[in-house]
């Protein structure tokens, strides 16, 4: 099942030497509009589409290997396509019976492309490969549980907000029959689901051997960049950008909360980096009802432009200040 | 749909792994509770966590020390790279 080429460049439409800040902005621009809680009703799930598909390609170009790794598969990619499947999609254990259990996975639903899933190792593909005797075969028996597979679940923060239900499609190829089978199923992302966190899903593994039971299926958070927020354990940070005159006047801000925007005041001479907590506002830690906090992070702007009345103000205010920073 | 919640019996009967292992595995802090009601209960991560072991046990003779210690280095990974991200994602 070769995967298609995607252009991550043209997704975020950056061109090839854009900075990884500038990357970023071209993110969070399209994030915004097509967030899937932004679009009308009808036009909900080709925004989640194109949501994860910006969402991949950010998550591509914005970690400096990954970026490396894309560019240069780029011109090799026709050769690539038709080389047989990276080592890492075999199953890892030791032995023949091991190496017979190597199939070719593909997942539909989980958020993120055939591409990425084979070149950048996010989607499903890494197996355990359990010896004979080891994790659940019955000894001595001639029968063998199937091995693990592992695979990664785009999430994004709304979702581990509330929780959802995620359809799968997971289609596996025999590498000795070339027999393809489709199963479908139902994943329950709980709320609260942090990143990294596992979801097992029993039975959706690789199939056993000699009557033994079929493998589990584990499925791993990843939680999807957003737009506003940056998450970290079941803390969200906003990061707010303010006027000079802001930071050292105070002001009050609306920030976008996942359930809600909430007014926050900013306090007179708030420094740069300074965070300010919002108590309960993050994300839900676990099943305890408890949620995590959200931060408000200020980060002071300057202006870059400014006309020549500006400039004489900020001249008056530099010969009138006794603010020495570095004193 | 899965159970979210195991009792050690559950782990014990899902797995097929030695109770005593598992057991010592609990002792090292190999495997955690993610509750201590009445009894502890654990999730699907330590499920995952159990046929992590076992498969580095028996494919690599890794003793309990040796896996306490490739435990702690893929934790320390995972933790480094989830802030690198987080931290990168300011830009």
């Amino acid at each position: 099942m070769p995967a298609a080429f995607k252009d991550y460049y043209a997704t975020l439409g950056v061109p090839k030497t854009a900075t990884e800040a500038e990357i970023r902005k071209a993110f969070r621009k399209l994030a915004r509009q097509h967030h899937p809680d932004v679009a009308q009703a009808k036009d909900k799930a080709a925004a989640e589409a194109k949501f994860k598909e910006i969402n991949e390609a950010q998550e591509v170009l914005t970690d400096p290997e990954k970026r490396r790794k894309y560019d240069e598969l780029g011109p090799d990619w026709e050769r690539l396509q038709h080389a047989p499947p990276p080592p890492r999609r075999r199953s890892s254990g030791v032995g023949q019976r091991e190496e017979a259990q190597a199939r070719e996975f593909h997942f539909e639903g989980t958020g993120f492309s055939d591409f990425f899933e084979q070149f950048f190792g996010g989607g499903a593909s890494r197996t355990y490969g359990f010896p004979p005797g080891a994790g659940g075969s019955a000894r001595g028996s001639g029968r063998q549980r199937g091995a693990d597979i592992e695979g990664d679940i785009l999430v994004t923060l709304e979702e581990a907000m509330h929780g959802t239900e995620r359809p799968l499609r997971l289609q596996t190829i025999d590498p000795e029959t070339g027999k393809e089978e489709t199963h479908a199923f139902t994943v329950r992302i709980p709320a609260g689901a942090s990143d990294g966190r596992r979801i097992r899903v029993p039975g959706q593994g690789a199939p056993g051997y000699g009557g033994g039971e079929a493998g589990d299926l584990f499925l791993r958070i990843r939680l999807a960049a957003h737009p506003d927020f940056r998450a970290l354990g079941s803390d969200l940070y906003f990061d707010a950008e303010l006027a000079p005159w802001e930071a050292v006047l105070g002001t009050e801000l609306v920030v976008p909360g996942l359930s809600g925007a909430l007014k926050v005041r900013i306090p007179p001479g708030t420094q740069n980096g300074q965070q300010l907590r919002l108590r309960g506002a993050g994300l839900p830690k676990g099943k305890s009802g408890e949620r995590g906090d959200l931060y408000v992070v200020a980060g002071v702007a300057v202006p870059t432009v400014i006309d020549a009345e500006e400039r004489v103000l900020w001249e008056r205010l530099r010969d009138r200040s006794a603010f020495r920073p570095r004193a | 749909m899965p159970t979210e919640r195991y009792t050690f019996e559950t782990l014990v009967e899902i797995t097929s792994a030695d109770r005593q292992l598992l057991a010592a595995y609990r002792e090292h802090g190999l495997i955690v509770p993610v509750s201590e009601d009445a009894e502890p209960h654990f999730d699907d991560d330590a499920l995952h966590q159990i046929r992590r072991l076992e498969f580095l046990r028996a494919a690599y003779g890794a003793n309990v020390e040796g896996l306490r210690a490739i435990c702690q280095l893929l934790e320390r990974v995972e933790t480094l790279e989830a802030e690198v991200r987080f931290l990168r994602a300011r830009l």
